[in-house]
């Protein structure tokens, strides 16, 4: 087992995964927060604006967003990925 | 319209920190809480990934200054009367839960296996996930295993504990070489919002 710990700044494109810790990091890093957003948290009423197309859209939105580095370098994220441990 | 953020305990100063499509965040008061919004004069906007990063963003501000309960993406209310209309009613178990969390971060736990057979995947990861939370059950001040089958938990951690509990989770993590297990945070407790039991420290 390898243990690598990396950074939300070590982005990677798809073109670069010659770096598979630090791109894995960044795309398991979105994609955990993309989950938070739209599927944790108060629920205050039964009026989400989201609809089931929507959420789907997210995610193809999301692998775009990934092929960008200046959009991943904009997202600012404090929550980093703490530690990746690939067997 | 009124896009919400979050429900604090103490009011916040977000002046700065632009909320989504750089709208200005604002706290307002909805006795004895907060609720941490932006206003529109158009309709909800598309969900798109930079606007749920710019979500996310408000409420790690918030969480930097004090516990906050996240709100999902896409709350959205004509006005302040018509949010207080859905908040007071449940604000006494917002001031619970927020006295709960105080002091707290969420780790995220996912557990990958490349399995073309979905219950063998299914099954592998759920193995994986429930061993893992074990290990680190006893730093938790609670977990999340609502999603145990896709391969995902949360644990409630105090701040202090976090880098003690990565390290059993990363040790934990290698006596399970068929999968790939990766933990990230720390986050805003957003599988801890509502109706989860946290242990009182």
């Amino acid at each position: 087992v390898t243990t690598n710990w990396v950074s939300a700044s070590q982005a990677r494109t798809d073109e670069e995964v010659s770096a598979p810790p630090a791109y894995l990091g960044q795309r398991a890093t979105l994609l955990d927060l993309i989950d938070r957003v739209l599927d944790k948290g108060v629920v205050l009423s039964a009026q989400l604006m989201l609809s089931v197309a929507d959420v789907d859209l997210i995610y193809i939105d999301f692998r775009a967003f990934l092929a960008s580095v200046e959009s991943a370098r904009r997202t600012g994220t404090r929550s980093e990925p703490i530690a990746e441990v690939r067997a | 319209v009124i896009h919400l953020y979050a429900l604090s305990a103490a009011p916040n100063d977000l002046a700065g920190v632009p909320g989504v499509d750089g709208a200005p965040v604002e706290t307002l008061p909805i006795e004895p809480i907060h609720a941490l919004a932006s206003r529109y004069s158009d309709p909800p906007f598309p969900v798109t990934v930079d606007r749920l990063v710019e979500h996310d963003a408000v409420i790690e501000s918030a969480f930097a200054c004090g516990p906050v309960l996240p709100v999902r993406f896409g709350s959205t209310f004509t006005d302040e009367r018509e949010l207080a209309t859905h908040v007071l009613p449940r604000v006494d178990s917002f001031v619970r839960q927020l006295a709960l969390l105080d002091g707290c971060v969420e780790l995220a736990l996912r557990v990958d296996f490349a399995d073309t057979d979905p219950f063998r995947r299914t099954r592998a990861v759920t193995v994986v996930v429930e061993d893992l939370v074990a290990a680190a059950a006893g730093d938790a001040r609670a977990v999340n295993t609502d999603d145990k089958a896709q391969g995902r938990a949360a644990l409630l951690i105090e701040r202090a504990a976090v880098d003690r509990v990565a390290e059993v989770l990363r040790r934990r993590a290698g006596v399970h070489p068929q999968v790939q297990v990766t933990l990230t945070g720390p986050w805003p407790p957003y599988s801890f919002s509502e109706h989860r039991a946290v242990v009182a420290p």
